[in-house]
This record gives C-alpha cells, sequence and structure tokens, in this order.
C-alpha cells in the first residue's frame, strides 16, 4: 500500500530530529549531566516559565477585555478595533522587539529626542525581562483574543437575560455566566501564548533576556562541544510537553462546554454609558502600542534608510532568498500533508493514529531545537546535506507540517467517502479515484495549507540563523543582524517587506476560527 | 423517458450470493446470507435498520471484503475465499444514499466521467434525456434539487454501462410528495435499462411497490423472498407479517381441512395438524351492524377506539372473550367507540404452526 509506505517515511523523517537529539545526549551523557545539572539550569528553567508566565497573565488581562468590548457592547467601531486588535499577530516577535529596542532602548530614539532639550543621557532600561515582557504580551495577546472574542460570539444570550432576569448585574452577569463559559478559549489561548513564549528566541535575543532559546544558541555558538546546547535543548522540549498535555486537557473541556449548534439570536449590544470613553482609551492604548507604535518606528527608520544609503539590492535578494525558502517549504508540507490527511481521514486505525502524532513532533520543537538537532544529524551521518538550502527547507518541513496537515484533513473531512466509492464503482482503479476525485476536492484544504505555511515559514529566525548555507540570507536574518549590530535603519526595509509578505496570514488564521 | 429510448446495458446476469457471511468486531452483520437477484429484475433488500441490508450491499459492490461466502454476478465469481474483483472491475453501478455526486464536475462532467473511453459524448445528452434531466448539463450538483441529483447519480450509474445497479435507501432523501414520482420514473428507468438491480429499503410501502422481487431481511439473515404479493399475503413467519404491515395474530388449531379460531371456521389445509396461529390483515377483518350476508361465521364485538386517517379508519374491536383485534375499513360510513358491531374474515389468512411464530412485536 503505497499511502501507508509514505505514511510511514514521513513520520520517520519528521522524529528524526528528536531521535537525533535524544542520540547526541545519550551518547555522553556525563558531559551533559555535568553542564544541565546545576543551579544555573534551575534558574533557566524559572527565567522561562516565570517569562511564559508574566506574557500569559498580562496577554489575559489584555484579550479578555478587548474581546468583550468589541463582541459585545456598543463600543464606537467596534469592527475596526476588533481587526486592529488582531493584527499584531502577523508582526513576528523580533521585528517588535527590533522597534522596540530602536525606539526605547539604550540607544533609542526617545533618548536622542530628550538628549538635546532635557539633557538626559540615559533611560530606564528596557532589556531584559521587562523588554522581553512587554513585546512578546504585545504581540501574542491576539492568540487569546480571537478564540475569547469567537467564544463570546458563539454564547447562548439567553442565558445572560435569564440572569439578568433573576435580578443580577450587569457585572455579577459577566462574573458568574459569561466567563466561566469563556473560561476554555482562555485556557487554550493562554497555552498558545506560554508555548509562543517558549518557542520564541527572536524577541528574547534582542532583548538580551537569557530564556532558554537564548542559551542554547549562546552555547551552541560559543563552544565546540555541543552537547551542552542538546541537553538543555531537551529540557526546553519536556516543558513543551508539559504545556501540551495542558492544550489537550483544555481541548478535551473545550467540546463539554461548546454551546447547543442552531440559528441563535444575536445579543444585544450592552450599553458602555460612562464607560465608553474609558474603553475607547483602553483600545487605543493596546493598538497604539502593539500596532501604531512599532509601524510608526519601521517608517521612521525606512526614511532614515532612504536619507541614507539603501541596500535595495541586499534587501532584494534577501527577498528573493525568503520566498525561495519559504515557497519550497510550503510546496514540501502541501505534498507530505496529502497522504498523512488521507491516512488519517478515511483510514482510522492505530497506524494512522501513530502517523498523525509522530508528524506532529514539530509542533512540540521550537525552531532553535529542530535546527541543532539538524546540525547534530548533518554532521555525524550525512555531512553532504550540512549547510544546504534542502536541510533548512526539511527544518521548515519538521516545523511547519502540522500547519498544513490540519488544512489538509479539514478538506478532506469534508468530502464524503461514497463519492470515491462511486467512482471506484464507475471503473477507475483507486489511485485514478485519488488523481480524479480525491485530489481535486482536497485541493483548496491543501492549498491553504502550504499558503499557511509559507506565511508562517518566511518569519521563521532562528531555523535559518543556524541551518542557512553560508552567505544565505533571508529578510528574518537581515533584520536580526542589523538589529544585533545596532545598525537600526537597515533593518527597517526588510522588516516593512516581511510584513507586506505575511500579513495577508492574519485572514487565513482567522478564517480558520 | 417517453421515448423508451433504453441503455444497452450488457446482458445483464443475475447477482447470487450463497453462504455469505460479514463480521464487525463482535457483531455479525451478515449471516450466512443466501439471496438470488435474477437477471433484468428489481429486487427490494428489506428489513429494519440495522439488520445488515447496507452491508450485503457493501458486499456485493466490493467495498467490504466478506468472512465467508460467495457472490456471483452471471456466470462471473465477484468473490469467494479464493477470488475478489476490485469493484471497479465488478461493473455494479451505485446509488448512494446521500447520491455521492462529484461536487467539483457539473451534470454533464459526473456523466462523462462514468462513460468507457470510446463512448461518444453525445450519450451523456442520451442519458440525461432518459433520466429527464435534459437541459442542465452545466448545472453543479448543489445546485440540483434532491430528485434531480438523484436522476443525475442514476443517469451517472448508467452511463458505466453496468450489469447490475445497487441502490442505497435511494427514495429516503426526498420530500414525500416527491418520492412516489420517482418511485414510478426509477422503476421504469431500471427496467428500461435492462440491469439486474437490487435496492435497499426499511420503508415495506416502497419495496411493496416498486420490486418484482422482495427479500426480507431481519439480523443479517434472508427470512423470506417472494414477489410483493407472497410476502404481503403470505408471510412465511409471524415477524414477516408484522414487519410488512399490522397483522391480526390469533391462536387456532388445524383440524382436517379446516382451521379453527376465534373469528370463526376457514376451510384450509396448511399442511400439518394441531396448535397453530392464523395471521389475519386487518383489511382482511370485515365489520357489520349486523351478522355478516351469506352465511359467513360473523362474531360480536364492541369498538373500542378508532384512529381515522381520511381515506380509511382502523377499528379497534373488543371481541366478547376479552381479545382486541384490528380492521381496516373505508373511511365511510364513520364508527364510533362504543358502538356494537359484527366482525368476519373476509379475504386471505395465513397459518403458521404454533412454533413458526417467531416472537414478534407486541400487539
Amino acid at each position: 500500500m503505497p499511502l501507508a509506505l509514505a505514511g510511514a517515511v514521513l513520520a520517520t523523517a519528521m522524529v528524526l530530529p528528536l531521535a537525533y537529539l535524544l542520540i547526541t545526549v545519550a551518547d555522553s551523557a556525563d558531559t551533559a549531566v555535568d553542564t544541565v545539572a546545576n543551579s544555573r539550569t534551575i534558574r533557566l528553567v524559572a527565567r522561562s516559565t516565570g517569562l511564559a508566565l508574566a506574557v500569559t497573565a498580562t496577554a489575559i488581562l489584555i484579550a479578555v477585555p478587548l474581546a468583550w468590548l468589541t463582541a459585545r457592547t456598543d463600543l464606537p467601531g467596534r469592527r475596526v478595533w476588533a481587526v486592529a486588535a488582531a493584527l499584531p499577530l502577523v508582526i513576528p516577535s523580533y521585528i517588535g522587539a527590533y522597534a522596540y529596542l530602536s525606539a526605547l532602548g539604550p540607544a533609542g530614539l526617545l533618548r536622542d529626542a530628550l538628549q538635546e532639550p532635557f539633557g538626559i543621557e540615559r533611560l530606564p532600561d528596557i532589556t531584559g525581562f521587562a523588554g522581553a515582557w512587554l513585546v512578546l504580551t504585545l504581540f501574542t495577546y491576539p492568540l487569546v483574543f480571537l478564540p475569547v472574542r469567537s467564544a463570546l460570539r458563539g454564547l447562548d444570550p439567553q442565558l445572560e437575560e435569564a440572569s439578568l432576569g433573576l435580578g443580577r448585574s450587569q457585572w455579577r452577569t459577566f462574573r458568574s455566566v459569561v466567563l466561566p463559559q469563556l473560561v476554555p478559549a482562555i485556557g487554550a489561548g493562554a497555552v498558545l501564548v506560554a508555548l509562543y513564549t517558549l518557542h520564541d528566541f527572536g524577541a528574547v535575543s534582542i532583548m538580551r533576556f537569557d530564556s532558554f532559546t537564548r542559551e542554547i544558541y549562546t552555547l551552541y555558538r560559543a563552544s565546540f562541544d555541543r552537547t551542552g546546547a542538546a541537553a538543555l535543548a531537551l529540557i526546553l522540549v519536556a516543558l513543551m510537553l508539559v504545556l501540551l498535555w495542558l492544550e489537550a486537557r483544555a481541548r478535551g473541556g473545550f467540546a463539554l462546554h461548546r454551546s447547543t449548534p442552531g440559528a441563535k439570536r444575536p445579543a444585544r449590544p450592552i450599553r458602555l454609558g460612562a464607560w465608553r470613553v474609558p474603553s475607547l482609551i483602553f483600545c487605543a492604548l493596546v493598538c497604539g502600542l502593539a500596532l501604531v507604535l512599532p509601524a510608526g518606528v519601521l517608517v521612521y527608520w525606512s526614511f532614515q534608510s532612504f536619507a541614507g544609503s539603501t541596500d535595495w539590492a541586499g534587501t532584494l535578494d534577501a527577498a528573493g532568498s525568503s520566498l525561495l525558502v519559504s515557497g519550497l517549504a510550503a510546496a514540501a508540507a502541501a505534498v507530505c500533508a496529502i497522504p498523512i490527511a488521507i491516512l488519517s481521514v478515511r483510514f482510522p486505525g492505530r497506524f494512522a493514529r501513530l502517523t498523525e502524532r509522530f508528524s506532529y513532533t514539530g509542533y512540540a520543537l521550537p525552531g532553535i531545537v529542530v535546527a541543532l538537532a539538524l546540525v547534530f544529524f548533518a554532521t555525524r551521518a550525512a555531512p553532504a546535506v550540512y549547510q544546504t538550502l534542502g536541510l533548512l527547507v526539511f527544518a521548515f518541513l519538521v516545523l511547519f507540517l502540522p500547519l498544513a496537515i490540519g488544512s489538509s484533513r479539514a478538506g478532506l473531512q469534508q468530502v464524503s467517502p461514497r463519492v470515491e466509492e462511486a467512482a471506484r464503482s464507475l471503473g477507475r482503479s483507486p489511485l485514478a479515484v485519488v488523481r480524479t476525485v480525491t485530489a481535486p476536492l482536497m485541493r483548496s484544504g491543501v492549498l491553504a495549507g502550504g499558503a499557511l505555511v509559507f506565511l508562517t515559514a518566511i518569519k521563521e529566525l532562528p531555523a535559518t540563523l543556524i541551518l542557512a548555507p553560508i552567505g544565505f540570507q533571508t529578510l528574518a536574518t537581515e533584520i536580526w543582524n542589523a538589529t544585533n549590530v545596532g545598525f537600526f535603519e537597515r533593518g527597517a526595509i526588510p522588516s516593512l517587506v516581511l510584513l507586506a509578505i505575511s500579513a495577508p496570514s492574519l485572514y487565513l488564521l482567522i478564517g480558520r476560527e | 423517458m417517453e421515448n423508451g429510448r433504453s441503455t444497452p446495458a450488457s446482458t445483464p446476469g443475475g447477482i447470487s450470493c450463497r453462504g455469505l457471511s460479514k463480521r464487525f468486531g463482535d457483531v455479525l452483520a451478515v449471516a450466512d446470507l443466501d439471496l438470488e437477484a435474477q437477471a433484468g429484475q428489481i429486487t427490494a433488500l428489506l428489513g429494519p435498520s440495522g439488520c445488515g441490508k447496507t452491508t450485503t450491499l457493501r458486499l456485493i459492490s466490493g467495498f467490504e471484503h466478506p468472512a465467508a461466502g460467495v457472490i456471483g454476478l452471471g456466470d462471473r465469481i465477484l468473490s469467494s475465499n479464493r477470488t475478489f474483483v476490485p469493484p471497479e472491475r465488478r461493473r455494479i453501478g451505485l446509488v448512494f444514499q446521500d447520491y455521492a455526486l462529484f461536487p467539483h464536475h457539473d451534470v454533464a462532467g459526473n456523466v462523462a466521467y462514468a462513460l468507457p473511453a470510446d463512448s461518444p459524448r453525445s450519450r451523456v445528452g442520451d442519458l440525461l434525456e432518459l433520466v429527464g434531466l435534459a437541459g442542465v448539463e452545466d448545472r453543479f450538483p448543489h445546485e440540483l434539487s434532491g430528485g434531480q441529483q438523484q436522476r443525475v447519480a442514476l443517469a451517472r450509474a448508467l452511463a458505466a454501462e453496468p450489469e447490475a445497479i445497487l441502490l442505497d435507501e435511494p427514495f429516503s432523501n426526498l420530500d414525500a410528495s416527491l418520492r412516489d414520482r420517482m418511485r414510478r420514473e426509477v422503476r421504469q428507468i431500471l427496467l428500461e435499462s435492462g440491469a439486474t438491480s437490487i435496492f435497499v429499503t426499511h420503508d415495506q410501502e416502497e419495496a411493496l411497490s416498486i420490486a418484482d422481487r422482495v427479500a426480507v431481511m431481519r439480523e443479517g439473515r434472508i427470512e423470506q423472498v417472494g414477489t410483493p404479493e407472497e410476502v404481503y399475503g403470505r408471510p412465511a413467519t409471524r415477524w414477516v407479517a408484522e414487519f410488512l404491515g399490522e397483522a391480526v395474530v390469533l391462536p387456532a388449531t388445524v383440524g382436517d381441512g379446516s382451521v379453527e379460531c376465534e373469528l370463526g371456521s376457514v376451510s384450509q389445509s396448511p399442511g400439518f395438524l394441531g396448535p397453530a396461529e392464523v395471521i389475519i390483515r386487518p383489511e382482511s377483518i370485515a365489520i357489520g351492524a349486523s351478522p355478516a350476508p351469506g352465511g359467513l361465521d360473523s362474531h360480536a364485538g364492541t369498538v373500542i377506539a378508532r384512529d381515522f386517517y381520511g381515506h380509511d379508519q382502523l377499528l379497534h374491536v373488543e371481541l366478547e372473550s376479552g381479545r382486541r383485534i384490528r380492521c381496516r375499513r373505508a373511511g365511510f360510513p364513520a364508527w364510533h367507540p362504543g358502538d356494537r358491531v359484527q366482525v368476519w374474515i373476509e379475504g386471505p389468512l395465513t397459518v403458521l404452526r404454533a412454533s413458526e411464530a417467531a416472537p414478534g412485536r407486541a400487539q
């Protein structure tokens, strides 16, 4: 059965990085234990989880009121606010961090502006925990905002009316009726924020906050013995698994809480009254910090860059590289997702489940971990592929295949197996049925999956930094390099180009809600 | 259809299943089933839901592998413990309950998909005309009504020139008003195509009105096969009698040349003596204010309830023994609870050995 073979090969390939990580650590277990078993590691765990908790908490505090205001009240312009509030999702954390550092950092725009008139030489340092916290919160809160908003819109207003009818106040009704029903959505979004924070490499590196990913990168770059980096990577993977387990539980709860289907009366918007102005200020503040400020900073730096010597050729080159590597990754992921989706939808069973699980390995692995593991794999087992574009594309495939599978699966689930059987009974062989019926009907799902992979891959930073062939610069690495050396105006145009290319991903993400 | 241009299906063969079994986990869905569908005829596979009829259809079409048994079509063996012909080589057309049209092809595309490579493109038009759908070639399935989708499904199945056509609950997704017309039309089209047809249904009215032969299925086995008149009028078991319609079951004794029951003595020789049950359709029980004319054996009773349906009425009558029977009469004259009446047998009845009376639905 060619389908099963394809599935088995893919599943094996997807667990390869993790397997190599384990092998590397096991090979020199003593060194690994020496590097890891000390108080520094414990501090690292504490710092990373502390950041994840702080970011998650503030993201919830921002996202829930925003969701409620835009979904259930008479807030002026609430549709526009809803779109604006979701937009920061398309800004990669390293662009956000770059914008904030270049604006508020020790050598940033604000200091320059204050230096002459007021003689202020030093601003409070925003690097470190505070900067990472601020930036990650501002660019991840939409992960809570979107599910909570859609949950709010799906709630049955009759429950609230019943509570109000029992004489409860608006606030007590929100607390006792609405909020409990939002818990699953908040939980699911919160886990995504925490996952994102643990995954993140760009923002913490730019803000110089020593979290797991930055430490792994530093160890990898600094020493010839990379066992320590591998051991840390394994601990990070363990942290991620705990979170994913939490996520699975949160999703299980979601099904229980989902309100009954069927046409519902839309809820009557709640009047804000005197709260209207404070509410507007709140929305404006969030959107200002998460959207207007970074955009303004980018625009400012790009004017600076125009005034100076713009490296158009370099940017064009980097854009071409970004398009090439993301395009290859998207095509590979779309093609590879087809057999796995068909297996899991049409032939459910232990084999299909196992194949799908394995293919989702990348979901639990931060980009830096996959990259590191592939370095081990390439240097030990396949030196020929080290520093090739192919290895980078493969890393993207491992990281983003789950996105493509999800989309293809959803596409296939809409096709009744009876349609395929009808084609068989009309004299077509199984392979001809896949070609003439299954594939055309899956096409939109597969294409959407490919697009999603493309738009996610184009923003990827850590794996590109580690695995890209020498001299291969993408938009992401251009921005990172520019920020790292403090040439802020150099990162602006690549950032704007990247945002312009990846902005449509929001449409796909919201469309999937 | 009026022009009667039939589809030249290849010489049809009958379908025969022998000792067919299929197990899903612990459930024996089809249990040692024997079924013959005569060439060129329409056979209904009738049974309650979950009796294994759809599984039987899927075994015949090749989408399930039987655990045991032989399936033949004409003189070909489709499935046995040694051979298994894949669905695409069985030359068996399928019409699904939800029609399963290709959503990415228009009507013409759906039919053309099924055409053998060498057939002229004009066949699409001919087939659509055959099913009464000329003129909608370029519509897409979602733009069609249920009845139209069904005609496309039928045209598509016929386009492949199958030797046999299997239909799975073909009318269950149609409105009641459309259903009667579609039943007649589909029967006509199937007969003209000359293909051997089996259709699965749980609706006894549908089975009786369309099929040439009805196979009544129960718990994975065929309980009785016969013409519609046979299975309705002479049910082989009490279960068949009750599944195919309403039945009044009375204990009886078979004597020499006559059968005695509470509604009198009927001259009939079922071929055995002793305790028996008679099964009478409610429409075979007459009711009157005075005893039956012509010396028929009539019995007194009281109307205790009445279900009025317009064209007829179902009367619940309590006999003097306390036994309750039902009789179906024309809607007029009206009877009312409390009326003292006379009842008598006025039509065919079935006599079963008492032990044959499988425990059926409660009376």
